[in-house]
C-alpha cells in the first residue's frame, strides 16, 4: 500500500505520487546483480533518489501543515527503493518497492483521485535511471529481471505524460529528475516499452500544464551521494521561494516561475545550468502554494576587485528587521546567503589598506540577487 | 503640513549596452519596499522614466529574455527625479554578439553576467573549424541552396554570422572535423543573424556547439525565447493575448512572428482569439510547415469538434512533413505528438499517417529539445518523398489538396 497520507476533507485537492528509485537489484552491484547486455551493464546503484523523495514528502507535508497548498493537499502516494546499504528514510513510514507493478497500481489509484474533479491538481515526481530515444522511459526497480529482455521493468513516461491530459485534473505538474545514458542498443531497435496510461487518442491539453525533464548524463552530475539530486534541490528552492512573486499582496509560488528551471539549477550547482540539463513544457500559468511569510531566496555578496574579498569582513543587516549576520576573513570566495527577501544594507569592511570599507542598499528578491561592493 | 513636503518623485533609467540594442524587449519591474509588484513594463529603448511614485524605498528590476536580471535599490525623494545607470555591456564579449546575449535563451548570458557564481576559470577550447552550409526542402529532399554557405574558426566566444533568405522551408547545416553534424531550423525571413560558439555543457554529454538564430522580430524572438525556457509568467506580461493575436494576424509580413503567437495561443488555451487565422497562416505560406501545425492543434484543442476535423487535423499534420520541419521545437512537439494521435485515432491503419509518424519518430530520436529552434543532431536528414503525392514530386500539376492515403496509389509512384 503506497499510500502514505490522506485527506478526505471534501474539495478539490491536490494529489501527489512520488517515485524514488535507487536500488536496482539486478543491475552492477545490486543484491541480486545480474549480467546485464551492452552498455546496460553499466548502470547501477543510485544514492539520491529516496534521498530526494524523503526531502520532497517532508517538505509537502511541511506545507499543508502551513495551509501553504492552495488546493489542499488530498493524498501521497510513495514508492521508494533504497539502494543497498544506504542510510535509512523516512523511518516509521510505510515503504512501498517501486517495482512496475507496484508503480502501476499506485498510479492508478493516483490518477483516479485527480480524476474526481476539474480542480484538482495532480503532482507526480519520479527519482531515478531514465533512457531516452523518440521517447522518454524510466526504469522500475525490477528492470533487468530478465537480461534478456529487460524492458519489462521500465516504462514509456512520454506516452504516459500525453495519456494523462486526458484527465479530468486541469492543472498537472509532472517533474521527471532521471539519471541516464542512451545505450547504443536503444539507437538500432524500435523500442516496445508499455506506459503506464494507454497512448490517447484525440484530445485536448490540461489547461495548466507543467511538465519539467530533467536527465544528468552520469551518476556525479545527477547528485552528491546520499543527498537530494541537484534537481530535486532546485525544485525544492523554487518551493522555498526561489520561485516566488508578489503582485498581489501575497507570496506565491506560480508554475510560470517554476518552470523556468535552469536558473533554480544554477544557484544548486552552476555546471549544471546548460539549456539541455532540463526542458519545461507548460501551458496557462497559475500559482500553487501560498506563502506565509516572505520567501527564502539567494543572495550573493561579493567585493570588486574580487581579491578584496580575502580581507573582506562582509555582514548583512535587514532594514526594516534588523536581524544581522556576518562572514569574517580570510575567504576568498562569493558569500552566497539563503535569506528572507527583502531590503538590505550589505557592507564589507577591512582592517588595512589597500582596500576601503564599503556599504551600500541591496535588494534579496526571487530568485536570487548579487550584491558587489566597490573596495577601491 | 506643506503640500510640498510628500509630492511625488520619479525614476529615470539609462541602461549602458554595447552598442544600440533598440527593439530588444527589456522588461521593466518596479516593487516596493515589502516587494510586491507595482510596476511592470517592456520597454525597447535603453531609457525609461516613471513619475507620479511617492517618496520611498523602492526595487527596480531589469531582466531580459536570456535570463539576465539585475536590480538596484532606489530611493525616490520628494518632487525629484532619482536616476539609475544599469550597465549591460559586460554581458556579451563583442558588440556584434550583444543581441544573442540579450534575447536568447541557450547562450549562457545569465552565468556570463553573474560570473562570479562560476568556480573557477572557464577552460578556453582550441579554435573549431566548422563548415555551414543552407540546405533548402524542395519535393520531400533536403538539397543544398542558393544561399551561399561559408568557414567558421570557433574561439572560445564564437563567430557570427548573417545569413539572407528567400520564401522557402531552410535548415542550416553545421558540420566539421570530430564535429557531429547539426541541423537547425531557420525562420523563414529576409535576414537572419546567427551565432555559433562552444556549449555550456559538459563535454561529451551534448553537442560541442551552441547556435542561435534570431531575425529582426524582437518581439517575437524575445516571446519564443520566454516560452522555449518555461517563463511563461513573464511571457504573459511581455504578450498579452491581443498582442499575440495581432502577431498572428499580421502574418503577411511575418510568418515566423505569426507561427510563435500561434504557439503562445495554444498554450494560454486563447482558441477564440486565433479565428480563422491559423488556416490562413496554413494556406498563405505553403513553405511553412509551423503554420499547419498550429491549424491542426487549433482544431484538436476544440474538443467537441475533434471528431468531424479528424481529416483536416490529420491532412495538417501530413502536411506540415510534407513542407520540412517545423521550424520551432515546440512545433516540432505538437507535430510528433499530433501524429502519434491521430494515429491512434486511425488505429494504425492510415498508412500516410503512419508514414509521417515514421519520419517524426526519427527526427526525434535525435532532437535537442531544450533549444528555440528545431535542432536535430544526425549524420544526415531524411528524405520525405515517402508522403509526397506523385503528382507534387515533379508531375504536371502541384494539387497537394488531393493525395493518395492507400497503399496502392503510394506504390504506383
Amino acid at each position: 500500500m503506497a499510500l502514505v497520507f490522506e485527506n478526505n476533507a471534501p474539495g478539490p485537492k491536490t494529489h501527489v505520487l512520488l517515485i524514488g528509485v535507487g536500488g536496482y537489484p539486478y543491475l552492477k552491484d545490486g543484491t541480486q546483480a545480474r549480467e546485464q547486455n551492452g552498455s546496460l551493464a553499466q548502470l547501477g546503484q543510485l544514492t539520491s533518489p529516496p534521498r530526494s523523495v524523503e526531502a520532497l514528502y517532508q517538505k509537502f507535508i511541511e506545507i499543508h501543515k502551513d495551509n501553504g497548498w492552495i488546493t489542499p493537499l488530498g493524498s501521497i502516494e510513495l514508492l521508494l527503493s533504497p539502494a543497498p546499504g544506504a542510510p535509512e528514510v523516512l523511518p516509521g513510514l510505510a515503504k512501498t518497492p517501486a517495482t512496475r507493478p507496484n508503480i502501476q497500481a499506485a498510479y492508478d489509484a493516483w490518477k483516479g483521485r485527480c480524476d474526481e474533479s476539474e480542480e484538482n491538481v495532480a503532482l507526480f515526481f519520479y527519482c531515478g535511471h531514465g533512457l531516452s530515444k523518440e521517447r522518454q522511459f524510466l526504469l522500475a526497480e525490477d528492470f533487468g529481471f530478465n537480461p534478456k529482455n529487460p524492458w519489462d521493468g521500465a516504462f514509456d513516461f512520454s506516452t504516459t505524460r500525453e495519456a494523462f491530459h486526458g484527465c479530468k485534473a486541469q492543472t498537472q505538474l509532472f517533474f521527471v529528475d532521471a539519471c541516464r545514458q542512451v545505450p547504443p542498443e536503444m539507437l538500432l531497435f524500435r523500442m516496445t516499452i508499455s506506459a503506464l496510461d494507454p497512448a490517447s487518442y484525440l484530445g485536448s491539453d490540461c489547461t495548466y500544464d507543467l511538465t519539467i525533464f530533467a536527465a544528468a548524463s552520469n551518476e556525479s552530475a545527477y547528485g552528491k551521494p546520499n543527498e537530494p539530486s541537484y534537481f530535486t534541490k532546485a525544485l525544492l528552492n523554487g518551493l522555498n521561494g526561489q520561485a516566488a512573486s508578489n503582485h498581489d499582496d501575497e507570496w506565491v509560488i506560480s508554475t510560470g516561475y517554476l518552470g523556468n528551471f535552469n536558473p533554480l539549477l544554477e544557484l544548486v550547482d552552476p555546471a549544471q545550468a546548460y539549456p539541455q540539463r532540463s526542458v519545461t513544457v507548460m501551458g496557462k500559468p497559475r500559482a500553487i502554494i501560498r506563502l506565509s511569510g516572505p520567501p527564502v531566496v539567494r543572495l550573493v555578496v561579493e567585493c570588486v576587485p574580487a581579491d578584496a574579498l580575502g580581507a573582506a569582513a562582509l555582514s548583512y543587516t535587514h532594514l526594516d528587521t534588523g536581524v544581522t549576520q556576518s562572514r569574517q576573513p580570510p575567504n576568498q570566495k562569493p558569500w552566497n546567503i539563503d535569506l528572507e527577501a527583502g531590503i538590505y544594507e550589505v557592507q564589507a569592511q577591512f582592517a588595512q589598506p589597500p582596500y576601503l570599507s564599503s556599504k551600500k542598499k541591496k535588494s534579496a528578491v526571487p530568485p536570487s540577487s548579487t550584491a558587489k561592493l566597490q573596495c577601491l | 503640513m506643506s503640500p510640498q513636503l510628500n509630492a511625488p518623485g520619479s525614476v529615470q533609467l539609462t541602461i549602458q549596452t554595447y552598442g544600440s540594442t533598440d527593439g530588444i524587449p527589456k522588461h521593466i519591474e518596479l516593487f516596493n519596499q515589502s516587494l510586491k509588484r507595482l510596476q511592470s513594463q517592456w520597454i525597447s529603448g535603453n531609457e525609461w522614466q516613471l513619475s507620479g511614485i511617492d517618496p520611498g524605498t523602492y526595487v527596480l528590476r531589469l531582466s531580459l529574455t536570456s535570463g539576465v536580471q539585475t536590480e538596484e535599490v532606489v530611493d525616490v525623494q520628494t518632487g525629484d527625479t532619482t536616476a539609475v545607470r544599469m550597465d549591460l555591456a559586460g554581458i556579451s564579449p563583442y558588440e556584434t554578439q550583444e543581441w544573442a546575449y540579450m534575447a536568447k535563451s541557450n547562450t549562457g548570458s545569465r552565468l556570463r553576467y553573474m560570473k562570479e557564481l562560476v568556480p573557477g576559470p572557464t577552460p578556453t577550447p582550441s579554435l573549431m573549424a566548422c563548415t555551414y552550409r543552407i540546405l533548402q526542402f524542395s519535393n520531400g529532399f533536403w538539397i543544398p541552396s542558393e544561399v551561399p554557405g561559408g568557414t567558421l574558426q570557433i574561439d572560445s566566444h564564437g563567430e557570427t554570422f548573417e545569413v539572407t533568405l528567400g520564401e522557402r522551408m531552410y535548415v542550416l547545416e553545421l558540420s566539421g572535423e570530430q564535429i557531429p553534424t547539426l541541423y537547425v531550423g531557420l525562420p523563414p525571413h529576409s535576414r537572419l543573424k546567427c551565432l555559433v560558439k562552444p556549449t555550456t555543457g559538459p563535454q561529451g554529454a551534448v553537442h560541442p556547439l551552441d547556435i542561435a538564430v534570431s531575425t529582426d522580430n524582437w518581439a517575437s524572438e524575445a516571446l519564443i525565447a520566454l516560452l522555449t525556457a518555461g517563463a511563461m509568467e513573464e511571457a504573459a506580461t511581455l504578450t498579452n493575448a491581443e498582442k499575440a493575436e495581432r502577431l498572428l494576424f499580421e502574418k503577411n509580413e511575418d510568418p515566423a512572428a505569426a507561427a510563435v503567437g500561434g504557439y503562445f495561443l495554444l498554450k494560454m488555451g486563447e482558441l477564440g482569439r486565433m479565428h480563422n487565422w491559423a488556416n490562413n497562416l496554413a494556406n498563405r505560406f505553403p513553405y511553412l510547415p509551423d503554420g499547419a501545425v498550429i491549424h491542426a492543434w487549433q482544431l484538436l484543442q476544440e474538443k467537441q469538434n475533434t471528431i468531424q476535423h479528424i481529416k483536416t487535423i490529420s491532412d495538417r499534420l501530413v502536411e506540415a512533413l510534407r513542407r520540412g520541419i517545423p521550424v520551432y521545437t515546440e512545433g516540432f512537439r505538437l507535430l510528433y505528438r499530433g501524429l502519434k494521435m491521430v494515429s491512434s485515432h486511425y488505429g494504425g491503419q492510415n498508412l500516410l499517417v503512419n508514414t509521417a509518424l515514421d519520419i517524426a519518430s526519427r527526427y526525434a530520436a535525435v532532437l535537442d529539445w531544450s533549444q528555440e529552434t528545431t535542432t536535430l543532431i544526425t549524420d544526415a536528414l531524411q528524405t520525405h518523398d515517402r508522403i509526397i503525392p506523385v503528382l507534387a514530386r515533379g508531375g504536371t500539376g502541384n494539387n497537394q489538396d488531393s493525395f493518395p492515403t492507400n497503399m496502392e496509389a503510394i506504390a504506383a509512384g
